[in-house]
């Protein structure tokens, strides 16, 4: 399944949905996960300005009063939708994705930043990938942490030991894999340059590579 | 190959990621085992004897990866066959329990 997955930081007026509707068509995006929409709840004209035309199924989280708030969408004739779970820092779609004739869960992670809360959300999702019986999952998003010292750069302040190990626990308890990154080694950059890291990522349990 | 793909940062502070699959070629796929496998009388011997019935060649790191290879297809084929399913056990075993509450 082809995924664009972005934290958007609002999702604003016309710019990002021009910037945006291009990408999805000239890449064919099948599924559509947006952290950081920044508002509380979103109509279906809004939905359809950024997809391009009405054919999009979508699940809004829309967190605390649009603090914490994020998207999923999908292709309609790719992705038939069937369920959804929700909860604080996760929307988890379940579905047929057409082209593999898989059923399959994609989970849109938007990950607090306070280390408590995230510990919680590796467990809840935990939780809710063990008691389903899907194999083909992909977890997407802004998870707000990185898997070592190294894919960090220009923060000094604190020391990442426990976080850092709680998400690799997470990972390699749930048998995901942490796919190979390409074009660049960081995907968040501080507006001034004094600093880089790679918290948005993507990881998929083995079955989701065999279609 | 799936891979993530990070975008050029247009509209953001985060660079957007396209998750792709392009041909067949998964990739390197970890070797893993299941802690409880150890606990399985039998399960050492095994992977001991499988392990001498394997020859290679090359440098001795290309020979490890050659024999973990090999291993790998040995346990999956031993975890269906004398291991069994796990999930399906434990279903079985709280289903005799279920019964013996009646």
């Amino acid at each position: 399944m082809k995924i664009y997955n972005l934290n958007i930081r609002g999702l604003g007026g016309g710019t990002k949905g021009r910037y945006m509707r291009r990408c999805f068509s000239v890449e064919e995006v099948e599924f559509v996960c947006l952290q950081e929409t920044k508002t509380a709840e979103v109509t279906d004209a809004k939905i359809f300005s950024l997809w391009g035309d009405n054919n999009v199924g979508w699940i809004h989280n829309g967190g605390i009063n649009g603090s914490g708030s994020f998207l999923s969408m999908w292709h309609r004739e790719a992705f038939i939708f069937e369920s959804h779970s929700m909860g604080k820092g996760y929307i988890a779609d379940v579905g047929i994705h057409v082209r593999s004739g898989q059923r399959c869960c994609v989970v849109n992670v938007y990950a607090a930043c306070n280390l408590k809360e995230k510990k919680i959300l590796w467990e809840e999702l935990a939780s809710y990938k063990a008691a389903s019986q899907i194999e083909v999952w992909c977890f997407c998003g802004d998870f707000d942490v990185i898997r070592s010292r190294s894919e960090r750069k220009g923060v000094d302040r604190g020391d990442f030991s426990s976080e850092i190990k709680d998400f690799n626990d997470f990972i390699e308890s749930n048998l995901l894999l942490d796919l190979p990154i390409v074009e660049k080694k960081y995907t968040w950059f501080k507006a001034n340059g004094t600093a880089k890291s790679r918290i948005d990522r993507v990881l998929v349990s083995e079955e989701w590579l065999q279609k | 190959m799936c891979k993530q793909y990070v975008q050029r940062r247009e509209v953001s502070d985060h660079c957007a990621l396209m998750i792709k699959c392009v041909d067949k070629d998964y990739g390197p796929k970890p070797f893993r085992s299941i802690d409880a496998w150890l606990l399985e009388t039998g399960f050492s011997g095994m992977v001991e004897e499988e392990w001498r019935s394997y020859e290679g060649q090359g440098s001795v790191l290309k020979v490890l990866k050659d024999k973990l290879k090999l291993l790998k297809v040995d346990l999956k084929i031993w975890n269906k066959d004398v291991f069994g399913n796990l999930n399906s056990s434990k279903q079985s075993l709280l289903q005799d329990m279920e019964n013996l509450d009646f």
